[in-house]
């Protein structure tokens, strides 16, 4: 086993910081002014704007959840009426699926896909501005369901027919969730088109798509089941609102609708949209884990592989939500879904085989990453379970299945991303959190999580159905229903210190400089903040890693990049490519773009 | 009236038992051996020096073994699955019906339609509506619903079976001999009083149950 020593002074490690400047050098790329702000193309910007804006509404989809758990705590119904109680569980569902989880997947593409692959922007920086819209004004008209008469939409994040149509739902609440979705569907298929459009075209020379960062190929991958899937649920939705507005009767059954159809349609896009929220937080965790166990990515091809697969197979595993309907064939759609268990063990045994033999720092995304694998597990094995048609036959519609789809959908989520948010942090503001402060956070969290969640298998097992406003003292769901909501106080309290930690760190000055973690990706290689454009110099890039190549450039038994002096021409050839600034002190320089070398001889052409 | 987790009620019911328990286990000893993987790895290679460690990018066996062996496992419970599954089809295709009862949902409360018509049971929010089944018989269920999708969920037997408007479903089971007073509700959520649909299912003897049957035939004729 090689294995290098901390070096002495001639075998130094390089850092990023020697290459683009102390922190300071160069000015920050967020917009300064409001008005800026409001109408930025710029893909940080925007970024930043999609994280701030997905997180909102996770607080307002986790103050709607501090409603049921307040009301569940004990039979009865205390805190709201039964008609409020099924508008609150429905925006619940629909907020945190729709307005947080998937946005804040485009949050992270929008941040890091350009900075990742070496670009200066994504592919059409204005169509992601109107997709960041469309989300922000979709989102705000769902909410405004609230203050309609009737309320909001009570249906379920399904919106399953007859109940959605126009005489189980007659309200002005139940248009308003529909419109939104189509919104929002409208902006995430842009928000797709843009990211393949960018990851396909817009690579930096040296980066082939097999040195891609995990992430990148995640969110690429992910981009193309968003064409699949959204597309079906915005027809969907149209069809249903016609249904309710303008006389068709396409799921009518009493006209001869087919209610099954919505179902079929709904779930087409209903499974892919649930690894369309969790491909992008798999690959925050592939990104984290390397870097805090010094180690590279374990599988890397197998990995993009089983991603592959997962996209694949999850266009075919659709009808496993639809086992107890009696109208689905059962042997394929449990095949399919036993089947996806295979390529999501694998990612697991990847994360695993990374961190085996590495040297592991607790640095707090990676806290974060590994108690995300930790609810992972937890969370796909319940899903193996509910792959058997014959098991579904009592859990489906159970609390069984809500503490399984918050354990992949809400506990994962919620690890992964406060791994990319504390992991990027520095990248984003230029500086530090505190570590004593998220240690507490991901503590609390961890206990206040499993507190709420885990005790849900056991009513669904005893026989608790979902989305009920109550249930009597006689059914001895009390205890559970109880423990889940003071579990619900715990997980509240968890984001305290995080708030505390994000107001202390910005009252910091922003000295974390380019590469504060020594991490591998493109990203780290400009600095923190990221000037407008990105980068003002590149790394060559020859493997996954280009930040740790460079890091590690005289140390050709470990740096993909060979010697020092092969980094340097490498540096040197790659750079004609590049239509940059160079990096220099004095920034009005003229770009090297104009001697680009001929393609097929490598011959500089001036 | 106890209304808690049910025993088995159906022999349709067992099967399934069987199956949760055995896929339950399953899960358990994988996840307690793959968490615990994950713990001893982040105890046994914390960082204890600034040594960069071996950079290792792959090891094809091992990742053809990780590959290899979650297949046969989610092989095997597809397998065990299905043995189940054809074992709960089996009986939905019996000839042997004992007892057919017409349950018909409606926004929100349950009705229940036993043979020939003459006896009928309504739930009103008052009364709780009561499904009578008579022990070692085999029963089917015609399912109904008005006006929204619900669900006929009795947790003692391990079935669900989802009842859409405009379209008959049905199902079977063989009803064991758990004589007792067990919960029944409606899982689709259907709507303002969704929670209100609960229905008690009252298992008794076959004897028991013709004179109940009597009984009520004779209250509906006066």
């Amino acid at each position: 086993m090689t294995t290098i020593e901390r070096p002495d002074e001639d075998q130094r490690l390089y850092s990023v910081d020697d290459f683009v400047g102390p922190p300071g050098t160069l000015p920050s790329g967020l917009p300064r002014t409001l008005v800026g702000w409001l109408t930025t193309t710029d893909h940080k910007a925007l970024g930043v704007l999609y994280a701030i804006t997905s997180l909102v509404f996770l607080a307002i989809g986790g103050a709607l959840a501090g409603i049921i758990r307040t009301e569940l705590a004990e039979p009865g119904l205390q805190v709201v009426d039964e008609a409020t109680y099924n508008s609150v569980f429905t925006i619940h569902g629909s907020v945190m699926v729709y307005l947080f989880a998937v946005p804040f997947g485009f949050a992270l593409a929008n941040y890091l896909i350009p900075l990742q692959i070496g670009a200066p922007d994504l592919a059409f920086p204005r169509l992601n501005a109107l997709s960041y819209w469309l989300y922000v004004f979709g989102g705000a008209i769902m909410l405004l369901g609230f203050v309609t008469d009737g309320g909001a939409a009570g249906f379920g994040w399904f919106a399953y027919p007859p109940l959605s149509g126009p005489i189980g739902s007659p309200g002005l609440g139940a248009d308003l969730w529909i419109v939104s979705i189509i919104l929002t569907g409208t902006s995430g298929t842009l928000t797709a088109v843009n990211v393949i459009s960018t990851i396909t075209m817009m690579r930096a020379p040296g980066m082939t798509m097999f040195r891609m960062p995990i992430l990148c190929w995640n969110l690429f991958l992910t981009s193309f089941m968003v064409l699949l899937a959204f597309p079906v649920l915005t027809g969907a939705l149209i069809m249903l609102e016609a249904d309710r507005r303008f006389g068709t009767d396409f799921f009518d059954p009493t006209q001869g609708g087919s209610p099954i159809l919505y179902q079929h349609l709904f779930w087409f896009f209903g499974h892919p949209e649930v690894y369309i929220v969790a491909l992008p937080f798999f690959g925050v965790v592939t990104e984290v884990i390397p870097v805090f166990s010094r180690r590279p990515i374990f599988g890397y091809k197998g990995l993009v592989l089983a991603t592959l697969t997962i996209a694949a197979l999850s266009t075919s595993v659709w009808a496993h939500h639809m086992f107890v309907t009696g109208q689905v064939v059962l042997p394929f759609f449990a095949a399919t879904s036993f089947l996806i268990a295979v390529p999501t063990g694998v990612k697991v045994f990847n994360w695993i085989g990374t961190m085996w033999g590495g040297s592991i720092s607790f640095e707090p995304p990676m806290l974060f990453a590994i108690g995300f694998l930790v609810t992972f597990i937890a969370g796909g094995l319940t899903g193996v379970m509910l792959a058997s048609p014959t098991l579904d036959f009592h859990l489906s519609d159970s609390y069984f299945v809500v503490a399984h789809l918050h354990y992949v959908m809400g506990g994962t989520v919620i690890f992964a991303l406060f791994a990319a948010i504390y992991f990027w942090w520095p990248k984003v503001t230029g500086r530090m959190l505190s570590k004593r402060l998220a240690t507490v956070h991901f503590w609390l969290m961890m206990v206040g999580f499993n507190l709420t969640f885990f005790v849900m298998h056991f009513l669904g097992r005893d026989g608790m159905a979902r989305r009920v406003a109550d249930y009597e003292p006689v059914d001895g769901f009390e205890r559970w229903n109880l423990v889940s909501s003071i579990g619900m106080v715990v997980l509240t309290v968890s984001f305290l210190p995080f708030v505390v930690n994000v107001v202390w760190s910005l009252r910091q000055p922003p000295t974390a400089g380019a590469d504060p973690w020594e991490a591998n990706s493109l990203e780290w290689a400009t600095s923190s903040p990221p000037p407008e454009h990105n980068f003002t110099w590149l790394p060559p890039i020859r493997s996954e890693r280009p930040v740790f190549d460079l890091r590690w450039m005289n140390h050709e038994d470990v740096s993909a990049t060979g010697t020092t002096e092969a980094w340097t021409a490498r540096s040197d050839h790659d750079s004609r490519w590049l239509p940059l600034h160079p990096f220099t002190d004095d920034h009005d320089v003229e770009p090297r773009a104009d001697s680009r070398p001929d393609a097929d001889t490598g011959a500089t052409t001036t | 009236m106890n209304l808690t987790v049910a025993p088995p009620l159906t022999d349709q019911a067992d099967d399934i038992e069987r199956v949760w328990n055995a896929v339950l286990v399953a899960a358990i000893v994988v996840g307690v051996l793959v968490v615990g993987l994950v713990c001893y790895i982040v105890m046994r290679y914390r960082r204890r020096s600034s040594t960069l460690p071996r950079q290792l990018r792959e090891n094809i066996p091992v990742e053809i073994a990780y590959t290899i062996v979650p297949l046969l496992i989610v092989a095997a419970l597809f397998t065990v699955t299905f043995v189940s599954v054809r074992a709960i089809d089996d009986v939905a295709d019996a000839e042997d019906t004992d007892l057919v009862v017409d349950v018909t949902a409606f926004q929100w409360q349950w009705r229940f339609e036993y043979p020939d018509g003459a006896v009928t049971i309504t739930g009103t929010d008052d009364v709780i509506p009561e499904l009578v089944l008579p022990a070692s018989s085999t029963v089917r269920f015609e399912l109904h619903a008005v006006d929204v999708i619900h669900s006929f969920w009795i947790p003692g037997f391990r079935f669900k079976r989802d009842m859409f408007p405009g379209r008959t479903g049905s199902f079977s089971v063989d009803v064991g001999e758990e004589i007792g007073t067990y919960a029944g509700l409606c899982a689709e959520f259907c709507g303002l009083d969704h929670h209100k649909m609960d229905f008690a299912v009252r298992v008794v003897p076959a004897d028991d149950f013709e004179r109940w049957l009597d009984e009520r035939r004779s209250e509906a004729g006066a």
